[in-house]
């Protein structure tokens, strides 16, 4: 085969494939619809059938062409209405469409696929439409059964074997034809060459041999004869074929007949001559004779004929213009195509002829195509959706495509992106040219907005409607319910939803196992169904629509749901999970664990799905194209899968960190936070399982991956290189807290969430001039979820937040398995995208179970107090204790001389600024002063300065006392509450090796004997239960223990996600919650609960900031009250305000 | 066929005109963590990524052979692809040319374009310094010097070269 045909091959591929795409939905509509589906439709089949049919034998791919022909026979009687489109037919044509497209799929060996079993089931069908036929026309051609295979004999049982023909009848001969017939031939023309053997001699003979289906031409008519309409034929590629019509009955019948066929073929061709010639309606009236044999030229291919005709292919003969006779009457232009004369192997014909039926649907209003038409060939009819439900389903929308090679689009979005550079570096230098030149600003400007526009259309290029994905499911949902005896309606929404051509791509799969496993285990039996009260038919949805600038597509079902419980109980029976995991695991989690590898709830394997493969493989495909997948299920009720996906694979969003003084793109899906680590703070977050290093983030433990080490480049500021002068860091330390601090305040939180932007990251740079100090090291840990499996990966900075373009990584590096892709940043520099998984696994990270179990089972008390970074100011007691107060607690910090001390009644009181405070030594109060090094000397104490921490509590006048400050640090608490114990203690903690107490300044005022302003009326709420949220530790503490105090039993919740959980799970009277949370502050907590079963909970709120602002927008997000974080009094008053209900 | 020649050291090298995309003074690239050593990294041209190998270190040169130090600015030999080559020598496409992905070579100075009759090359001497007869296609002798023409396709890693 020349490379000239193997490329018309490809087409055809192609062009089939388009066709097979749109038959088979079209079949299912029929099969649905059956008779009252749209002419339409069918009339697509057919076409569609039948082009497949016409270039099949221009390939003499003789498979496909019987297949296709037979196909589009029995397409044929359902399109005339000589047959119903009963079940039988559907079936019988769906085979041979699955059929069909395997052999297309694999061109050059169809000629091996044996398609013997699909014909015989089509012609059987066909066979057997007697009984189907509804309402035969007047030319239904069979009147027997027997069998109509394409080359059979035309029927005539009249036509006794010996009877000659009768050419003396056409007593005609030399008469002009009397009918419509422009082209009429010269007179004299008709009569039938001698040696001519007339058609009803040839019926009986060819009753033996087949009837070949392009005879020598000349049977009955010489085309010599009309060289006018050879010569004009020839132009327009019209065929010549011989036409044994019927004409049996009664004159009028006969006339009648004649006339049909004429008024049939007025808009397609014309009936150049008749044999017996006849002269005029009188004529044929008295013809006796039971078939008239007519000449016609026509565009249409013999098959489109027949049908037109309403009659059966034996009845059509071609006739094959002599070539010597096509040169003789050659066009004098010379623009004849030349395939005229075998327009069976003439691609143009084809095509024209194609062009044409698209054009004209067979409807009797015949245009000619234009010649330039030709080459216009409608590429793709573009189907808004592809729904089984929906009706009739119009005509495809024809739009004007082109096709363009991928790689030529590749090429031009690799342009758009150079523009886009380009554009930038203009943009910069024109900041110092534009001052000479004012009108410069414009044009760059306007340049900019097109460049924009540019790159945004030509990523638009690649994108396909879903329902490319789509379209298939209809077919195998059908096929799916079938097999398993259910009933499934399938609805598909949102097939119009753009996506990337290579998100697309790998669409299918994912897709097919999903809803494979829908019809498998999620839809009931009809049975089951009616007897829950279901309908019987299960519904499924699958649509897709945009979300956030994501796609999301979502497979919804009313069946069996996914049972959490069951799940677990299978992943415990297969080890995947430990009991204690299961104990503590959400349903969210459990529903989850669908995914693991292996795990099938099919209770019996089934050829469908259930060897529990499936949905690990469409998770593991879903990220793999950068999205996720989540699972929403009720038991009895049905299951929600949403895919979530990126537009586009060649553009991510991603961030820009730096590690080891090289810049790499992390793509910013399945990054799910980025975490600041200052390396004073270092030892309290990063420890060591095992020989790993692990970051304890909330209550888990993060295995930790250092990008640096792992790439293996070299850090540029190893810690522990430089000796800094103790004092400067000190203070460095102090500037930085206080950073932090601020930082705190408006973040509310040292895990940067992503929403937070671009703009906090850079910010975050400031603190570079620190990191210089080896002592001060600042990393961060991006967070990364793989496969559900969170790890940290440490890196030195983050720079930025780019929607980057992304490029092959070059083969010559395929055996990295760190990196994913290439991509050319801002300044133009190549950089690499780091690859997840290949990280891990390069970092030989494994998340055993073990390790997951570790991570799970962390002490609880633990837990609750990792969350948090406090400012916390640490002060030395008289006795060399070391305590701890956070910083929101303290009001202020007195330096007092002891001078000022005085004893009032045996009590010790400070006079400073004109008032009186009660001293309070915390340690003597709570019974510590023995656990210091002996007391400094009193002589020394009555030199030094000493301290007072005046508490943050409204109107207290009372102050403890310590000796000196030691340091305000912002770090971790690991607070452990059971180590030491003392009234008044909350609890100690490790804090630069040394031992520091954490007490409860409330209580140890309260023991020390000072009466607390304003006690409010002593209410009584035992019995209440209360939800107090607040992701620090000790104010989370502080706040129970009021509430305790009044007789609430306090659940805890460390953020605002937790806090929900607990509501929608448990039974509350009471929510009191800090607003400013990480994850979910206090606001969204307030916006939530109305879908909780608390929707009318009381809230109250409480805040280290109250401002009238805040408190406005506490009212308006339902909060009862709002109130500062420590005081008390204050909620303590309002909850002895709330009425408690009943 | 024409030659682009340059030197490397003292090795005066060339390779076939049609196979060079273009040659450019070295520029920044980002080096790729876990690579092979003699690949340098990638630059950016013109929005393509292109992979540069140091030819020296390829060649198994430690650094200082040939008198030569890298502080020196180099430049980098750019080399078509094969679809690029395609199109102009289809043949030479297939034989000498089967790398998809665009690479460049590191090289220490540019020499002339030299008109090279095919029969004049020969096969490499056993005895050459500096170079392992693997990457080289031949040599000519040019006014006492030896042209060394390379085989691209083996500094590259492509073992499956045909004679050509």
């Amino acid at each position: 085969m020349s490379e000239e045909d193997d490329e018309l091959l490809g087409m055809f591929v192609q062009e089939a494939s388009e066709h097979l795409e749109t038959i088979e939905p079209d079949l299912l509509t029929l099969e649905e619809n059956g008779d009252d589906t749209e002419p339409e439709i069918i009339n697509r089949l057919f076409r569609g059938v039948h082009s497949i049919k016409g270039s099949a034998g221009f390939f003499g791919l003789t498979n496909i062409t019987k297949l296709s022909h037979i196909m589009e026979n029995l397409l044929g009687k359902v399109r005339e209405r000589t047959m119903s489109a009963s079940p039988a037919v559907t079936d019988s044509l769906l085979s041979g469409l699955d059929k069909l497209k395997a052999m297309i799929a694999d061109v050059s060996a169809s000629g091996s696929v044996d398609a013997s079993e699909e014909v015989r089931v089509i012609q059987a069908v066909l066979d057997g439409e007697g009984g189907a036929a509804a309402g035969p026309p007047a030319a239904a051609p069979a009147k027997d059964g027997a069998p109509v295979a394409p080359p059979a004999p035309p029927p005539e049982p009249e036509a006794a074997p010996g009877e000659e023909a009768q050419p003396a009848e056409s007593a005609a001969a030399g008469e002009e034809l009397p009918f419509d017939v422009k082209e009429a031939p010269a007179p004299g023309k008709v009569a039938p060459a001698p040696g001519v053997v007339p058609p009803k001699a040839a019926a009986p003979a060819a009753s033996g041999p087949k009837m070949q289906a392009t005879a020598p031409s000349g049977v009955g008519f010489d085309l010599a004869k009309y060289p006018d309409v050879v010569s004009e034929s020839i132009i327009h590629g019209r065929r010549f074929f011989l036409f044994h019509l019927d004409v049996e009955g009664s004159g009028s019948d006969k006339r009648v007949r004649f006339n049909q066929t004429k008024a049939l073929l007025s808009s397609v061709g014309k009936v150049v001559d008749t044999d017996p010639a006849i002269a005029g309606e009188q004529d044929l009236e008295g013809y006796s004779g039971v078939v008239l044999d007519l000449l016609i030229t026509t565009v249409l291919e013999e098959d489109l004929l027949v049908s037109l005709l309403q009659t059966d292919s034996g009845r059509v003969q071609r006739l094959e213009i002599p070539s010597e006779l096509a040169h003789k009457v050659a066009p004098p232009k010379g623009t004849a195509p030349s395939a005229s004369r075998q327009p069976e192997r003439s691609p143009e014909a084809e095509v024209a002829t194609e062009a044409f039926v698209q054009e004209v649907g067979f409807k009797p209003r015949l245009q000619r195509p234009e010649p330039g038409s030709l080459s216009t060939v409608v590429s793709k009819g573009r189907e808004s959706s592809g729904s089984s439900s929906q009706k009739g389903g119009g005509p495809p929308a024809v739009e004007e495509t082109l096709r363009v090679s991928v790689s030529l689009l590749d090429e031009l979005i690799n342009m758009a992106g150079e523009l886009v550079l380009a554009r930038n570096q203009l943009t910069r230098a024109a900041v110092e040219v534009q001052t000479q030149f004012p009108h410069f600003g414009p044009l760059i400007q306007n340049l900019d907005s097109i460049t924009s526009r540019i790159q945004e259309k030509v990523m638009q290029a690649r994108m396909q409607p879903v329902s490319v994905v789509f379209n298939k499911f209809p077919r195998i949902v059908r096929d799916l319910a079938r097999k398993l005896e259910k009933k499934i309606d399938l609805e598909i929404r949102g097939g119009e939803v753009d996506l990337d051509k290579s998100v697309i791509e790998h669409l299918s799969d994912p897709l097919t196992h999903m809803i494979r496993n829908v019809a498998d285990h999620a839809i009931e039996l009809p049975q089951e169904r009616i007897k829950i009260g279901k309908p019987e038919a299960g519904q499924v949805e699958l649509a897709a629509y945009h979300e956030n600038g994501l796609v999301n597509i979502s497979l919804a079902d009313d069946g069996a749901g996914i049972d959490a419980e069951k799940v677990k109980q299978k992943a415990l029976e297969r080890g995947q999970i430990t009991e204690r995991q299961a104990d503590a695991m959400s349903e969210e989690d459990a529903l989850n664990l669908i995914f693991a590898p292996g795990l099938s709830m099919a209770k019996k394997v089934s050829d469908v799905s259930g060897r529990g493969v499936g949905m690990d493989v469409v998770r593991t495909n879903i990220e793999k194209l950068g999205g996720t997948v989540t699972v929403q299920s009720k038991v009895g009720k049905g299951t929600n899968i949403i895919l979530k996906l990126p537009l586009t694979l060649a553009i991510i969003p991603a961030m820009i960190v730096s590690s080891g003084n090289q810049r790499f793109a992390i793509p910013e899906i399945g990054l799910v936070e980025i975490v600041r680590i200052a390396e004073s703070d270092r030892a309290n977050q990063i420890e060591t399982v095992g020989n790993a290093p692990v970051l304890r983030l909330r209550n888990m433990l993060l295995p930790l991956v250092d990008l640096a080490e792992v790439l293996g480049v070299s850090r540029i500021w190893p810690p522990g290189s430089g000796v800094n002068d103790r004092r400067e860091r000190l203070s460095d330390r102090r500037a930085q807290a206080r950073k932090a601090r601020d930082a705190a305040r408006i973040g509310g939180s040292a895990g940067l969430s992503l929403a937070s932007g671009p703009k906090d990251v850079i910010e975050r740079r400031d603190d570079l001039a620190d990191r210089r100090d080896p002592n001060n090291l600042v990393a961060y840990v991006m967070v990364l979820n793989v496969g559900g499996n969170e790890f940290g990966m440490v890196v030195d900075e983050v720079l930025d937040s780019e929607e980057i373009v992304v490029k092959p990584l070059p083969s010559y590096f395929k055996d990295n398995l760190c990196f994913s892709a290439t991509t050319i940043l801002g300044d133009g520099s190549v950089s690499l995208i780091i690859d997840y998984a290949g990280l891990m696994e390069q970092a030989k990270i494994n998340f055993s179970n073990v390790e997951r179990a570790t991570r799970m089972d962390l002490d609880e008390e633990r837990r609750a107090a990792l969350r948090e970074r406090q400012n916390i100011i640490l002060l030395e007691t008289g006795t060399g204790l070391i305590m701890g107060i956070v910083h929101s607690m303290v009001r202020r910090v007195e330096k007092i001389s002891p001078k000022l001390l005085d004893t009032i009644g045996g009590l010790p009181y400070v006079r400073y600024d004109g008032r009186t405070f009660r001293a309070v030594y915390p340690d003597q109060v709570m019974g510590l002063e023995g656990m210091g090094y002996s007391g400094g000397d009193p002589e020394e104490e009555g030199d030094a300065d000493l301290c007072m921490v005046v508490p943050n509590i409204p109107n207290i006048q009372a102050g403890l006392i310590f000796s000196r400050i030691i340091d305000t640090r912002e770090t971790h608490i690991d607070l452990d509450c059971r180590a030491i114990r003392a009234d008044g203690l909350f609890g100690s903690a490790q804090i630069d090796d040394r031992v520091v107490l954490f007490p409860d300044v409330n209580t140890v005022l309260v023991l020390a004997g000072i009466e607390m302003p304003h006690v409010p009326a002593q209410v009584d709420r035992s019995g209440l239960r209360a939800l107090v949220g607040d992701d620090t530790p000790f104010l989370r503490a502080l706040t129970s223990n009021y509430l305790q105090s009044v007789g609430f039993e306090v659940d805890q919740a460390e953020d605002g996600h937790v806090a929900l959980t607990k509501l929608r799970n448990g039974e509350y009277d009471l929510l009191v919650t800090d607003l400013n949370m990480p994850g979910m502050d206090g606001f969204e907590l307030a916006h939530e609960i109305p879908s909780t079963i608390h929707a009318d909970i009381p809230m109250i709120a409480t805040t280290s900031s109250i401002s009238s602002e805040v408190e406005q927008r506490c009212f308006k997000a339902g909060f009862v009250s709002c109130v500062p974080a420590i005081d008390k009094n204050r909620l303590l008053k309002v909850v002895a305000l709330m009425q408690p209900r009943d | 066929m024409l030659v682009s020649t340059f030197t490397l050291g003292d090795l005066y090298l060339g390779i076939d005109i049609v196979l060079v995309r273009e040659i450019n003074r070295s520029m920044e690239c980002t080096p790729v963590p876990g690579s092979q050593d003699y690949i340098r990294g990638m630059l950016n041209i013109r929005g393509r990524v292109i992979t540069l190998f140091d030819l020296k270190k390829r060649l198994g040169w430690s650094g200082n052979e040939g008198g030569d130090n890298t502080t020196v600015k180099q430049y980098n030999v750019i080399m078509k692809t094969h679809s690029e080559v395609l199109k102009i020598n289809p043949t030479l496409a297939e034989s000498k040319c089967p790398w998809e992905d665009p690479v460049g070579l590191a090289v220490d100075q540019l020499g002339d374009v030299r008109e090279i009759v095919d029969d004049n090359i020969l096969p490499p001497p056993a005895n050459m310094r500096g170079i392992s007869a693997d990457f080289v296609h031949g040599v000519v002798e040019f006014e006492r010097n030896l042209l060394i023409i390379l085989d691209v396709a083996a500094v590259l890693g492509f073992d499956e070269r045909q004679s050509g």
